[in-house]
């Protein structure tokens, strides 16, 4: 069912590879919200505590650096 | 007590932070100072206080250069703590970071280096990437690499000392779907060679499953040298009105360990005016054991090849709500100070993980950005 789910979304994504949507029509794209200005720096903390307490690692995370195994 | 290396780090990075900073002075370039304090304290005992520092400038009008100086301070009495017969540990690492940014045309050039220490573990790692802007933008091609080398002591005694290499690649395309919708998906190769138990943990055999409580035998876990991990990634934003917008993300996440993981991610965003900006998010992400864990090992007449008592590689369920405000102040002169906050609360539940079904965790971040 996920997989299903991931192929179908990502089927999608392909599907529109280089579609145009043309500077003057991204205004809205470009607005706070949407470019999630909140993630970077705000969220390094909690990104570190994920890496180390799961035993997943990449794709949404940043890169770790050392232990830090708290 | 604060380590020799931790000092020369500080040092370092203050210094390079202040280069930069009186480099960016003269030459009048756009400048990002921003300050960031994470923390958080569970209910299994533990407490990080995360300080972090970054400066950003723009010497070049195609170049960005980065420094970032961070300190994680950790201390806790947790279950595995306890299970080694220690009552608490206090512990501090120390990190600093440089990047570079070179814009040509709609090509980005990235290049990375860090060093993060710690009283008993050092490592090195770089990075670099490439992202292709087509379509005017409305596509965008990222590839990216890294590498670290690690070293892993132990407090105390220096004669252990183990490597441990970690290389990785990821591709991503990032697309404008229509003028209210982003869309991207990524897949991240990454493999670890090297030591990759921790000296610290105990695993008990005929035991309670607790440490070497009541256990025939006790050894320091032992686990594969070599992990192969794969990442699948997809990520859509679309904005529902002016100022409302939904986000979704979901990651299927498999390793050679047999540790298959899915995390999923939503955030609702409202602009309530000009400058702020208000969020609220939820993250849900459930993991399979790997094929070596066992909540308990029992004493037969041969100790298997690989042993962890590693919470991270059991099945787990770990649930994220958290807020998270942004307002930004327009101080004159093309100088804006924003100010941003983020509370999460997050549960961990263990399914079979003995002596904890469970963790509850609050976090708070904090952070001050100006730009000149």
């Amino acid at each position: 069912m996920t997989r299903s789910v991931f192929v179908a979304l990502l089927l999608i994504l392909l599907s529109h590879g280089c579609a145009t949507v043309a500077p003057y029509q991204r205004e809205r794209l470009a607005q706070r919200d949407m470019t999630d200005a909140a993630s970077g720096e705000l969220r390094v903390g909690e990104a570190h505590t994920d890496a180390y307490r799961e035993g997943a690692h990449g794709g949404l995370d940043t890169t770790i650096g050392g232990c830090g195994c708290n | 007590m604060r380590s020799r290396s931790s000092r020369r780090v500080t040092h370092l990075a203050c210094s390079a932070a202040l280069l930069v900073w009186l480099h960016a002075s003269v030459s009048t370039a756009d400048v990002i100072g921003s300050t960031t304090a994470y923390v958080r304290t569970d209910s299994d005992h533990t407490t990080v206080i995360s300080p972090r520092l970054r400066v950003d400038v723009t010497p070049l009008a195609d170049t960005r250069v980065a420094v970032v100086y961070a300190v994680d301070v950790w201390s806790s009495a947790s279950i595995d703590i306890r299970a080694s017969a220690t009552q608490r540990v206090t512990e501090r690492r120390d990190e600093i970071g440089v990047s570079i940014d070179q814009t040509l045309s709609n090509i980005t050039l990235s290049g990375r280096y860090r060093f993060s220490t710690e009283v008993d573990y050092t490592s090195h790692g770089g990075s670099g990437a490439l992202r292709y802007a087509l379509a005017d933008g409305a596509t965008v091609l990222s590839a990216s690499g890294d590498a670290s080398r690690d070293v892993v002591g132990r407090a105390g005694d220096p004669s252990i000392a183990r490597g441990l290499q970690r290389y990785g690649a990821r591709l991503s395309l990032e697309q404008a779907l229509d003028p209210n919708t982003l869309m991207s998906g990524g897949y991240e190769l990454g493999v670890l060679s090297g030591y990759q138990a921790s000296p610290y943990r105990f695993v008990g055999f005929g035991g309670d499953g607790l440490g070497c409580q009541g256990a025939l035998v006790c050894l320091t876990e032992h686990v594969p040298d070599l992990r192969v991990r794969h990442a699948f990634t997809l990520q859509a934003r679309r904005a529902l009105s002016r100022v409302t917008s939904i986000g979704l993300g979901y990651r299927f996440y498999v390793d050679d360990w047999a540790l298959a993981a899915h995390t999923m991610h939503a955030s609702l965003a409202w602009l309530p005016d000009h400058h702020s900006t208000l969020s609220l998010r939820l993250r849900a992400h459930t993991q399979s054991a790997a094929s070596l864990y066992r909540s308990r090992y029992a004493l037969t007449q041969q100790i298997p090849v690989h042993y962890s008592r590693d919470r991270e590689l059991s099945s787990l369920v770990t649930l994220r709500a958290g807020i998270d405000y942004v307002r930004t102040f327009d101080l004159g002169a093309d100088v804006t100070l924003t100010l941003s906050s983020a509370a999460a609360v997050a549960l961990y539940r263990y399914a079979e993980f003995v002596g904890l079904n469970q963790v509850r965790a609050l976090e708070v971040t904090a952070m001050a950005e100006v730009r000149l």
